[in-house]
């Protein structure tokens, strides 16, 4: 390991570890009980940036990742400051094959293939792999209607997303089995759990 | 100690020599207890420094091997707390400590950074140094007390002359 | 018909507060502190970091006071703390043999090098109430000779190893399963077994190793080494590339020595147990390498006819905290449950009474 460059690479992460990494716990929980609604981080509550990686997929990863949880990494988040800062503060091991992460951090370039991520089993479905999607902004694409648990009638959600992305998911959807999206752009998340249904087919 | 090491150029290349010898401050600095810092730690906070990693209490998982020298099983947690500052200079200085004391686990770490810096030798001499001692002589105390508890078998001599 | 049962809340705090007035008793007495648990009930504060399964003095003491001196209490509060901290690492496997000796003994070789250390112990001793102890006095510890110094103490069982008359134990590089993490499966790996006994409920293991003695199992065992100790524990944080010590923990460890009549394939030799455990803990470490030689029992082709060989029934049992949470659950309301059981009752008696009439 390159041990004394490594010191360089790292950086602060919470301002307040336990207490942030909580608000963030709670802002995941939210978005996953409520598909589609826009939850927030307050900067204030949020890490200091790190290249590359927007503050609430950096928070989330803080939340979220620790000595149990392989991650993969896509490759342009796959930089040496994000390695080393990760490993560091949340101790995840960093996997090269997808079928053994737990998260994945991926980027709108990544979204028409999804195979190989662990969809969990009809024993344990909770085991499947949750996809941390960074995106340039959560709205601005085509209107669709999410429909499911958490979800009073329905949502109309324009997270910018091509089509591949809602057939790649469909197809890797077999309940309980299936993957668990959060959508993160600057501050903010949408999450997209594998029981909500969204009507993609057709219109404009 | 004898010669003080100096710390590799920045780079992926390692120095052996060097990690022994922080590899030993450091594990000195992990057997301190709280007051044993008390005197020094207005020098060791005496320099701008930042958190990298504010003093965080966890646990480690503690191995053992089966009939002592075979497969690893774990046997329970233990608690740690770690810290890593980062002075202004950019030495960074690292604390991982058995137990739950953050004050402990930063003073420790600030200690890891000075001693990588120019001041090395004074801080061997006034800190490490005496701290290693003590460590030694509480170990030899306790060496001694069981020591004191080893059993002489006497051999009973039989009959003949 | 269903009853929602609802209320008690006020009953509830205030029984609350009657145990925390029973646990301060007389208050005419000086209440006991955390710091005097921990320096004067170590072999309680012992018990309770290894079936807690935390090391941490200060909290097993802290938790021996809140539960009033119930261990199995204790050993719960110190298990539900735990959950709460992350787990940073695990650690290098601790070196035994690198052991800050306080006591070392071998039931098998009288002259063993480094010899036979009594340390502080209860043996020997005759049982009789010390009642000096009713009074607050000085306790001068051992005649100690100054510069006195233990001579290097080699594990007694390697000697035996070194002539091929044990099994070695191996290191084939394998990662060790943990229990915490994945769930329990039979058969269950030696590591999972060993993990799961290190945390299991001392009087458990205790009549099962007892068991194994008396019959129960084949079994004939000697105490090969009992080692107690302070050890350092070391981590190799990727960060920092290269281990480093982080304090030292005291443990104790056994190594039981069985027979083995040998099989077609491999000759007479004898077979281990082993025993490890948090702070001074012998009569665990002692019952736990005793039942971790039982349960080798289809390692080494044994009929399989007793507890303390039966896997299933020995690690779904030895956790004091499921045995005392399923225990206790029956203290909660199942007022409906009953119901219906006596309605059946009634159901089934009603045909016989009339039938008498």
């Amino acid at each position: 390991m390159a041990a004394p460059l490594l010191h360089t690479l790292l950086q602060p992460a919470f301002p307040d570890p336990v207490l942030d990494a909580q608000r963030s716990f709670r802002a995941a929980l939210k978005a996953l009980a409520e598909p589609g609604v826009v939850q927030g981080l307050r900067p204030a509550h949020a890490p200091s940036p790190l290249a590359g990686l927007a503050e609430a997929s950096h928070a989330l990863c803080l939340a979220l990742l620790d000595i149990d949880t392989p991650l993969w990494l896509a490759p342009a988040f796959d930089t040496q400051a994000i390695r080393a800062n990760l490993a560091f503060h949340c101790g995840c091991p960093i996997v090269s094959a997808r079928q053994n992460a737990r998260f994945a951090l991926l980027d709108s370039s990544q979204l028409h293939d999804l195979s190989g991520f662990d969809l969990g089993n009809d024993r344990y479905p909770d085991q499947s792999c949750t996809l941390l999607v960074q995106l340039p902004s959560l709205e601005g694409g085509r209107r669709l209607a999410w429909r499911g648990p958490g979800i009073q009638r329905e949502h109309l959600v324009a997270v910018p997303l091509a089509e591949h992305f809602w057939q790649e998911r469909e197809s890797r959807n077999d309940f309980p089995r299936g993957l668990d999206v959060f959508f993160l752009a600057g501050h903010h998340l949408i999450g997209l759990p594998r029981s909500t249904q969204v009507a993609f087919h057709g219109g404009a | 100690m004898t010669a003080t090491p100096v710390p590799p150029a920045a780079g992926p290349v390692r120095n052996p020599e060097y990690d022994r010898a922080r590899q030993h401050w450091i594990g000195v600095l992990a057997r301190a207890h709280r007051d044993d810092f008390d005197c020094h730690e207005a020098a060791l906070r005496d320099t701008d420094y930042q958190l990298i990693r504010a003093p965080e209490i966890g646990m480690a998982l503690v191995r053992g091997r089966m009939g002592g020298n075979g497969a690893p099983f774990n046997v329970g947690e233990m608690s740690v707390t770690r810290c890593v500052v980062r002075l202004a200079d950019g030495r960074t200085g690292y604390s991982y400590l058995a137990g739950r004391d953050k004050a402990r686990a930063e003073l420790a770490a600030l200690a890891d950074a000075h001693l990588q810096g120019a001041q090395q030798a004074r801080w061997m001499s006034e800190l490490i140094e005496p701290l290693a001692q003590a460590q030694a002589d509480r170990r030899a105390r306790q060496e001694a007390e069981t020591a004191a508890t080893k059993v002489e078998f006497f051999t009973l001599v039989r009959g003949e002359h | 018909m269903y009853v929602a049962v609802k209320g008690g809340e006020r009953a509830i705090d205030n029984a609350h507060r009657l145990l925390a007035k029973k646990r301060r008793g007389d208050t005419a007495v000086a209440e006991l502190g955390v710091e005097q648990i921990r320096q004067q009930l170590p072999l309680a504060v012992a018990r309770v970091m290894s079936e807690g399964s935390l090391y941490d003095e200060q909290l097993a003491a802290l938790a021996i006071k809140q539960a009033a001196g119930d261990l199995v209490e204790a050993i719960f509060l110190l298990r539900a703390y735990r959950t709460t901290l992350p787990r940073f690492c695990a650690s290098l496997p601790i070196d035994t043999s690198r052991m800050l000796l306080s006591r070392r003994l071998s039931a098998t070789f009288k002259d063993v090098p480094g010899g036979q250390l009594l340390g502080p112990t209860f043996d020997y001793t005759h049982r009789l109430l010390d009642f000096s102890l009713l009074a607050e006095g000085d306790y001068p510890g051992p005649d100690v000779h100054g510069h006195a110094q233990l001579e290097p103490c080699p594990h007694v069982l390697g000697l035996l190893a070194k002539e091929g008359l044990i099994k070695e134990e191996t290191d084939l590089g394998e990662a060790a399963d943990d229990i915490t993490r994945t769930p329990l499966e039979y058969p269950a790996s030696r590591a999972q077994r060993l993990q799961a006994l290190a945390r299991g409920d001392e009087g458990f293991l205790l009549a099962l190793g007892y068991s194994s003695q008396r019959g129960y199992g084949r079994n004939h065992p000697f105490a090969g080494e009992i080692r107690i100790g302070e050890v350092d524990v070391w981590l190799e944080p990727e960060e920092l590339g290269f281990p480093i010590a982080i304090g030292a923990i005291e443990i104790t460890e056994c190594e039981m020595v069985n027979q083995f009549v040998g099989s077609t394939a491999e000759p007479a030799q004898f077979t281990r147990g082993y025993g490890l455990a948090f702070g001074h803990a012998e009569r665990k470490a002692m019952a736990m390498a005793l039942v971790d030689r039982s349960l080798r029992a289809e390692e080494y082709g044994e009929e399989i006819q007793s507890p303390a060989q039966q896997q299933e029934f020995v690690l779904a049992h030895c956790d004091n905290v499921e045995a005392a949470g399923f225990v206790s659950h029956l203290k909660l309301p199942h007022y409906v449950d009953f119901q219906s059981e006596l309605e059946l009752i009634r159901k089934l008696r009603k045909p016989s009474t009339e039938q008498a009439q």
